[in-house]
């Protein structure tokens, strides 16, 4: 009797496991439940700053060379002495990441 | 004893339930990452070098789905890409020619068909700018001049092993970036996208006029996604000079179009209608810009309906830049299932497949 109940216990893991495997293909709609407020995103072109919609932020972000965290937010850019770069808050970069978008931060 | 035995039973019985649910679940995994027995390889694809010919019966449905999406991957995943048979790979921004020319041989080594190398050089914002600089659209002046830094371009990929590129821009205006898009009237732009086009072409770069119908650039709003925007013939006038100067691609977008291209207040690229009437007018690549922006996926509440829907609508190139390829696999399952369900004809994937072999040089054989 011990070793049905056992059995039964491992089953029940089993389903578990199966379960969350089973949500995972879904993961690919976690940027539209993850939280877009505060989501702030701006491209930088020679000093002036333009607001950009988050999505087409994570797409242009996820191209980037990489993100470099500033005292305040993440600067991302194609090259380090670039004029042209974009500036993201924690709020977007974790969106994005969210996502499914590839963000390399430094 | 007796309240023992009952105990025993009704474990028992637990069991078999549990059995069953177990059962019933791994039923269910296979199904949802489309493992169906079949071997993810590419043995069965009969390509005869000597003609460069591909004989296109012999791929299987799942691997002709897989041609047809552009994705962003790093290396470490070439091999299961390939075994997908994946069409191809867009690259970000890399810290030199070298680094980029060794990561596109590697993802072209082991290929029998070479895969499609997209980049979005644009010059503004430009992925090359750690060793070339170009200038963004709206700093050319001239269609001669239009004409150069299409030809450089289109030099500098030929030679790092590029094949597309998502460029130009033809909206009339860039309202976000503000130096996507070519400055002046509409004639003008139309021209300057012409002569860019040519000089990428001359080199046997893919040129990707977008995001049609246009305005795409020039809407947006911070709390709606989904945008909509009313087409004017100005709005098309890039295009329709494009498809005359026979560009190789166009890039469709997810607004909403109504006016003289009308989506049927749909994202343009799942209206059947809007690409049915650009497939009349273009026999070139149409490709869907990337399909997790919100302008679209905020449409759905089910994203297997998108996808079956971007593939219904005569896409041929669908680009899903998702890091994790359980999704990708996902997207190319569920394709795969409205296709045999009758949903999705088999012939129109046929011929997307067939525009893209042909576009990488590949004959084909139906």
């Amino acid at each position: 009797m011990k070793v049905i109940k056992t059995v039964n216990i491992f089953l029940a893991i089993a389903i578990l496991i199966l379960s969350v495997n089973l949500m995972k293909p879904l993961s690919i709609t976690g940027s539209s439940v993850a939280d877009l407020s505060d989501a702030e995103c701006y491209f930088v072109n020679s000093g002036v700053s333009n607001d950009i919609p988050i999505d087409g932020c994570c797409y242009e972000v996820q191209k980037q060379l990489e993100c470099k965290k500033t005292s305040k937010d993440y600067r991302c850019y194609t090259s380090e002495s670039s004029e042209r770069y974009y500036v993201v808050n924690a709020n977007a970069l974790n969106y994005c990441k969210v996502g499914g978008y590839d963000v390399k931060i430094i | 004893m007796s309240k023992l035995s009952e105990d025993m039973s009704k474990d028992v019985k637990l069991m078999i339930v549990l059995v069953v649910v177990v059962i019933i679940l791994i039923f269910f995994n296979f199904d949802s990452y489309g493992v169906s027995g079949e071997a993810a390889n590419t043995d069965n694809i009969q390509y005869e070098e000597s003609t460069n010919t591909l004989y296109l019966d012999s791929l299987t449905l799942k691997q002709k789905i897989a041609q047809m999406v552009i994705t962003y991957h790093k290396e470490t995943n070439k091999e299961r890409l390939q075994d997908l048979f994946i069409g191809g790979i867009h690259m970000g921004a890399k810290t030199s020619k070298e680094e980029f020319m060794n990561s596109i041989d590697n993802f072209q080594d082991g290929s029998i068909i070479p895969m499609f190398i997209s980049v979005d050089l644009e010059g503004c914002a430009n992925p090359f700018e750690n060793f070339q600089e170009f200038p963004a659209l709206n700093e050319i002046n001239t269609k001669e001049e239009a004409f150069k830094v299409g030809y450089d371009e289109g030099k500098l990929l030929k030679e790092m092993g590029f094949s597309i590129n998502f460029a130009p821009v033809v909206d009339l205006d860039d309202k976000i970036w503000k130096c996507r898009s070519f400055e002046g009237s509409p004639e003008e732009i139309s021209e300057k996208a012409k002569y860019y086009i040519d000089g990428l072409q001359e080199n046997g770069i893919v040129a990707t006029s977008k995001h049609y119908p246009g305005k795409t650039l020039m809407l947006w709003d911070p709390h709606k996604y989904v945008v909509h925007a009313p087409i004017s013939r100005n709005d098309l006038m890039p295009f329709e000079k494009s498809i005359e100067g026979e560009v190789s691609a166009i890039m469709v977008s997810h607004i909403i179009a109504d006016g003289y291209a009308n989506s049927e207040n749909k994202p343009s690229v799942v209206s059947e209608k809007l690409i049915g009437e650009l497939r009349n007018k273009f026999t070139g690549l149409i490709i869907t810009d990337e399909i997790r922006m919100l302008g679209l996926s905020d449409y759905y509440s089910d994203v297997d309906q998108m996808y079956i829907d971007l593939f219904k609508a005569e896409n041929d190139v669908i680009l899903n830049f998702d890091i994790n390829l359980d999704n990708l696999e996902h997207m190319i399952s569920v394709v795969e299932k409205a296709v045999i369900e009758g949903e999705i004809k088999e012939e129109r994937i046929d011929d997307s497949v067939e525009r893209i072999l042909n576009a990488k040089g590949v004959n084909v054989i139906r």
